[in-house]
């Protein structure tokens, strides 16, 4: 019986030594002191930029708000999912409900890392897996901006989630796969700054890839099918493909950032759905901003949908 | 004699209810709608000229676009099926539904009632008008393809 002792005790150790390596491996990771020195003072001028482009009030402004109730970023909007219902949390300037007494550092380490000023993991619907690809300067510039929103007392309620997804120190695995800072496209040496900055802009803040690229089985965007369009992950219908192969093919660079500053298409449909936000928020970038995405999405490897045809009429 | 009577109107009427396809009436006023709205966004992109009688003209081609504009025919129970991107919200809020094309027909009677002098005037028009095309399609239309 001494084997059968050995045995289990073998399998005890290896069993435990996989525990210890996956709760150190799901550790939340912050900055690096590097990182955090090159974040610097930021202006809030050009933090505004920042914001807009990052589209921190569609999903943190009160639902339903309009003008500048935009800027009051009490949360509470209810993202329903396939993991559960995400609820953004407050991150007005409120010292207690939301971000106010929130450091420079913890507001990158949120951004870059997807870590708390606590030390837990964030959601990835909060879309840092994007906003990670940002250079420390912004995210400075944007913090600097964000402290001049006022400050909106009341917390928003929790997320609703499900076994396992209310495990979050379960990110961190997720983290390793899919947490980068790298740019999704490598585009060869001599591509316009035009183009580079368009990808700076779609890749980084403006993390249109989170809603138009397929995920795989773990939530994570296929960057084999990047920008090809999604079903939805809210209610029904799709995301559109925005690849040279997509709908948006016909449509010159004029026309894509014509459609971001005024909401029309080329043959004069409108923006709709969640896009409508989208686009308000465009509109505020400058039209060199919105014409660097237009090049930028031109010159995406292209691909087939990523959702299914739609079905014949019934 | 009164029976044929009644059978050809039968006949009509049921002519009249097969006809009448509301999806496509709702499509082909959205599809006139944009149509306007385009020619006044080549104006205020400077591909043509501001011609204040012409602007004027589709500002009220526009109103009248929206005043024929009827929710309950054109969205009757029923039509949320088939080859529509109609939203299901739109027969759960009737009531939002129907303000946000209201929103839409008040912007275009304040256009007309105040024509646009100048490019810029218009431009200003267009983008209130071009606002309530997303407000409503952000919430009463689906995308699915």
């Amino acid at each position: 019986m001494a084997w059968l002792r050995k045995l289990v005790g073998a399998v005890i150790v290896l069993g435990g030594a996989g525990a210890v390596a996956g709760w150190v491996l799901s550790a939340p990771v912050r900055l690096d002191a590097g990182t955090i020195a090159r974040l610097g003072p930021g202006d809030a001028a050009r933090g505004k930029r920042i914001f807009y482009a990052g589209g921190c009030t569609s999903c943190h402004a009160k639902p339903g708000a309009q003008g500048d109730a935009r800027l009051e970023l009490a949360g509470g909007l209810e993202l329903k999912t396939p993991f559960g219902t995400f609820v953004p949390p407050n991150i007005s300037q409120d010292r207690k409900d939301g971000i106010g007494a929130w450091s420079e550092e913890d507001f990158a380490n949120a951004m870059l890392k997807g870590v708390s000023p606590s030390g837990e993991h964030f959601y990835p619907a909060f879309p840092y897996a994007s906003y990670a690809r940002m250079k420390p300067a912004d995210i400075a510039d944007l913090y600097a901006f964000m402290k001049t929103l006022p400050a909106v007392v009341g917390k928003a309620p929790d997320h609703k989630l499900s076994f396992p997804f209310t495990i979050r120190r379960g990110i961190g695995l997720w983290k390793l796969l899919y947490l980068s800072p790298d740019p999704v496209i490598a585009l060869p040496g001599g591509t316009p700054d035009k183009v580079l900055a368009g990808r700076y802009l779609v890749e980084g803040p403006g993390h249109c890839g989170e809603c138009h690229t397929p995920r795989d089985f773990a939530g994570g965007v296929k960057k084999s099918e990047w920008l090809a369009g999604a079903v939805a992950a809210e209610g029904s219908g799709v995301v559109p493909n925005i690849t040279p192969q997509g709908g948006t093919k016909d449509w010159s660079e004029a026309d894509i950032a014509n459609y971001l500053e005024t909401g029309f298409t080329p043959d004069f449909d409108s923006v709709g759905g969640a896009m409508v936000d989208v686009q308000r928020n465009m509109a505020q970038l400058t039209a060199d901003d919105r014409a660097a995405i237009a090049a930028y999405l031109k010159a995406v490897p292209p691909h087939p949908n990523g959702y299914p045809a739609r079905k014949p009429a019934s | 004699m009164r029976k044929l009577v009644l059978a050809i109107s039968m006949l009509a009427f049921a002519g009249s209810v097969a006809v009448a396809d509301p999806i496509q009436d709702r499509q082909a006023l959205m599809k006139e709608r944009g149509k306007l709205a385009g020619q006044l966004s080549k104006v205020v992109k400077g591909e043509e000229d501001f011609d204040a009688a012409a602007v004027l003209a589709t500002l009220k081609a526009l109103q009248a676009n929206a005043e024929k504009f009827d929710a309950e025919k054109l969205f009757p129970a029923g039509s949320d099926k088939g080859d529509t991107t109609a939203a299901p919200k739109i027969w759960e809020d009737m009531a939002g539904f129907k303000a946000a094309e209201d929103k839409f027909l008040a912007d275009a009677k304040a256009a007309v009632a105040s024509p646009p002098a100048d490019a810029d005037a218009l431009k200003a028009q267009l983008n209130t008008l071009g606002g309530d095309c997303g407000t409503c399609h952000q919430t009463y239309r689906i995308k699915k393809s």
